[in-house]
């Protein structure tokens, strides 16, 4: 008996406390507070955690970090803000939100004469030579209010609708965070570098016996993130890019990327092929391919473990910068020795870079120092590191993801837009009645927004009678 | 790459203009009888607006595309939303006292905009990731509703003034009735909150323009998500630009908030549409300026 009273207790408390609109803003100015501090402070996800290694040393950035201040948007505390103002939306939406649907079309409740003289603004008429409620009436109907009259009663009222304009916006918002968290916990997503006439399994990548078999000898494929998938399964597609290629602008910058996407089934069966650009992802069974990036590679090993280098220019020269220190770097130059013959400046397709050459280079001075030279599949000793280099090669960057929290994402955000639509405007309501000895017509009104507005109409309407 | 001579004369009659109307509305909210000026002023900011509309035409023209590139044409396209929203306001709610104030502003913002190194104004091409018509859905209406913000926002501060401050003796507990008599001699009787009809006025201007704003601002961030995702392929990235945004959207969710509680002072809520306002400056210019880094860095000024 007791525990079951506490409990009751406890609910009534729970459903009180979080129904309250003063918890809602609360939270907001927490929310605002410490989403402006995680703006502000760099975020280890954006630029890794050497960087912030570098900018705080590491003494200040375990302090940091334990507090969860390297990666506020992940943090404990955060994702509780978050928590508690999706609890306080739900419990506040269907105690306090949703029930008021009703008073958007219901009819104001008669009151009584000192009851309408107590409104935000009200007057009396005095009633003579014909003059009566059907007057009032006629002037409000034009004003397009809705009007009843019932014995020496007069109701009328205009708009309402607003009042649906919170239930919708909440409930786009608790649709929005339920899509959300379907999306976090079944969705998936990665990232893949891919040659042309390669491609890779979505479940496997990585794992390079399943790979399909590329006309090269070296495997490019390079995985660059995954995200783990807590519920279901991800589809055993295999991605398969026929064609690459590169369209620019007169001046040389790049104006697009292309890639020619097949999807494939277990049996090799093609299931769509679309060619994408930026802007203009596949879409196909719930999976979505973007074309991310575009460029040339370079794959080199660094003691034996093997990364994938994107190619950058640096004064008409495609080079690789490593920065090794504050001020000093390795610069690494893939080199052609032979090549077939091109077909266009930017499709090097054709070219073969088949040595690396490698300079360190410092900050304050513009001279670099030759290093040495590793031919394509070998390996160079400098110091204690190992370069190995296998190949140059243009690649095309895919993003894939799957989003299952989609279909009640979308609606959500529909929601909310229609909804804060929906929420502008007011409910105007005008009471009228004539007094018991019928010598005066006593009429007030109130609105639910602005009543400066609602004021003026008021007076307009008062001094057409 | 050139930029126009047409367009630069466009926009130079445009400040010109603003410049003038500046001066009508000062007079004018000195001396409240002078409407004639005052009606000059709008009449320069309406030409103004004009203006400006070609200028916007005449570089959209030679780019081919909405002219939405580069920081110049965000704050041209801005001061265009500045006097869009002021215009409407003053003609829907008779806000032209804080007309000299909004001109004011108008004329920084060109000033500004003139300012710019040239590499921020040429008309160039876009490079590939903002190619798409998803940025002529995402960004007007968030400089919109930066714009009825600021309005916002001059509107709390004539509040603030109008109550001195925090100044409790004026806003006693009790409200005034005031009594009107009409044309015909009715006596009406209005209950003005606890403030004056000045600073009541003004609390509902700033309520009107925030109740504008925020459907626009919750649009333009959900057209952001819904770009970032055709694009990037994530809704929502936590990139600096993105989280300031929601930093100002719960702001004035806030706002929207605190004003369905009756008994909360308009003292409060005049500070909250000037953090408001803080915010939507850190959202707009302060990213690039302060260096929060992250994708939005096209704006920025080398
Ligand atoms: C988290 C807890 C929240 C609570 C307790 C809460 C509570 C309320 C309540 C009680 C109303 C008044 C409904 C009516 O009068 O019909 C309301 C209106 C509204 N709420 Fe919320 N709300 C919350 C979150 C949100 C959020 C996150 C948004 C985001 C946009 C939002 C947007 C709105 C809008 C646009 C209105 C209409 C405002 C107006 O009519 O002026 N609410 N809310």
């Amino acid at each position: 008996m007791v525990l079951k009273n506490y409990l009751m207790n406890f609910k009534k408390a729970f459903l009180e406390e979080f129904s309250s609109v003063k918890l809602a803003v609360i939270l907001f100015i927490f929310l605002a507070a410490t989403t402006l501090i995680g703006t502000i402070l760099p975020e280890e996800p954006m630029v890794g955690t050497s960087e912030l290694i570098k900018k705080y040393g590491l003494e200040k950035y375990r302090l940091l970090k334990s507090f969860g201040l390297t990666d506020v948007f992940h943090s404990w505390w955060y994702l509780a803000l978050l928590t508690a103002l999706g609890i306080n939306l739900t419990v506040a939406s269907f105690r306090r939100v949703f029930p008021k649907w009703r008073i958007a079309f219901a009819w104001p409740v008669e009151i009584e004469e000192a009851n309408i003289k107590t409104l935000p603004i009200n007057c009396e008429l005095s009633l003579n030579n014909g003059f009566g409620l059907g007057n009032l009436e006629k002037t409000l109907k034009e004003k397009n209010y809705k009007t009843k009259i019932s014995g020496k009663n007069l109701l009328a009222v205009k708009g309402g609708w607003h009042r649906l304009g919170a239930s919708v916006t909440h409930t786009g918002i608790l649709t929005l965070l339920i899509g959300c968290a379907i999306s976090t916990l079944t969705g998936f997503n990665g990232m893949a570098q891919v040659a042309e006439n390669e491609g890779f399994y979505l479940a496997d990548l990585g794992d390079k016996s399943i790979q399909s078999r590329s006309s090269e000898p070296e495997n490019w494929l390079a995985p660059v993130s995954k995200m783990p998938i807590w519920l279901g399964r991800i589809p055993s597609y295999l991605i398969k890019v026929n064609k690459t290629w590169r369209v620019d602008y007169k001046s040389g910058q790049p104006k697009q990327w292309y890639s020619d996407l097949s999807v494939l089934d277990q049996n090799k069966k093609e299931l769509i092929r679309k060619t994408i650009h930026v802007n203009e992802p596949l879409e196909f069974m719930g999976l979505d391919i973007y074309q991310s990036n575009w460029g040339r590679f370079s794959r080199i090993s660094f003691n034996g473990e093997s990364v994938t280098l994107p190619l950058e220019n640096l004064h008409g020269e495609d080079v690789i910068i490593l920065p090794l220190g504050e001020d000093v770097g390795l610069k690494l130059v893939p080199r052609v020795s032979s090549s077939v013959p091109r077909v266009s400046n930017h499709d090097s397709r054709f070219t073969i870079h088949d040595s690396l050459e490698l300079y360190s280079i410092s900050a304050d001075s513009t001279r670099q120092k030759y290093l040495g030279k590793v031919e394509k599949g070998k390996k160079l000793q400098l110091g204690p590191l190992s370069i190995g280099y296998s190949g140059t090669q243009t690649l095309t960057g895919l993003q894939f993801k799957s989003n299952p929290g989609g279909v009640l994402i979308y609606p959500g955000l529909f929601f909310i837009i229609l909804g804060v639509l929906i929420a502008f405007g007011s409910r105007k309501q005008i009471w009228a009645l004539v007094n018991d000895s019928n010598t005066k017509i006593i009429i007030g009104g109130n609105s639910d927004r602005a009543k400066g507005k609602f004021f003026q109409e008021f007076e307009e309407i008062v001094s057409k009678l | 790459m050139e930029t126009l001579q047409n367009e630069i004369l466009c926009f130079n009659i445009s400040g010109f203009s603003v410049f003038i109307a500046i001066w009508f509305y000062a007079i004018s909210w000195l001396n409240n009888k002078l409407t004639l000026l005052k009606k000059l002023g709008s009449f320069f900011l309406f030409i103004s607006l004009i203006s400006l509309t070609v200028a916007l035409v005449f570089r959209g023209i030679a780019l081919h595309f909405f002219p939405l590139t580069n920081l110049y044409e965000s704050l041209v396209i801005f001061a265009w939303a500045v006097i869009a929203a002021y215009l409407f306001l003053e003609w829907k709610f008779k806000i032209n006292s804080f007309g000299w104030i909004v001109s004011a502003f108008l004329l920084i913002v060109f000033l500004y905009a003139s300012w710019l190194p040239p590499g921020q104004k040429q008309i160039a091409p876009l490079i590939p990731a903002l190619q798409s018509y998803w940025r002529t859905i995402h960004v007007p209406p968030l400089l919109m509703s930066y714009a009825l913000f600021l309005i916002g926002a001059f509107s709390s501060i004539g509040y603030l003034f109008e109550t001195k401050f925090f100044n409790k003796s004026k806003e006693g507990k009790e409200g005034i009735r005031t009594t009107k008599e009409t044309a015909n001699g009715v006596k009406i009787n209005s209950y003005v909150r606890e403030i004056s009809e000045k600073a009541y006025f003004f609390d509902e201007v700033t309520y009107r323009c925030v109740t504008f704003g925020f459907p626009l601002l919750t649009i333009g961030i959900i057209t952001g998500a819904l770009w970032a995702n055709h694009a990037w392929g994530a809704l929502w990235q936590w990139d600096p630009k993105e989280t300031m945004a929601l930093v100002t959207w719960f702001i004035y969710a806030a706002y929207l908030h605190l004003r369905l509680n009756t008994k909360v002072s308009g003292s409060i809520l005049a500070l909250i549409s000037l953090i408001g306002i803080a915010m939507v400056y850190l959202t707009y210019l302060g990213v690039n300026q302060f260096n929060f880094g992250g994708l939005h860095t096209y704006g920025k000024i080398e």
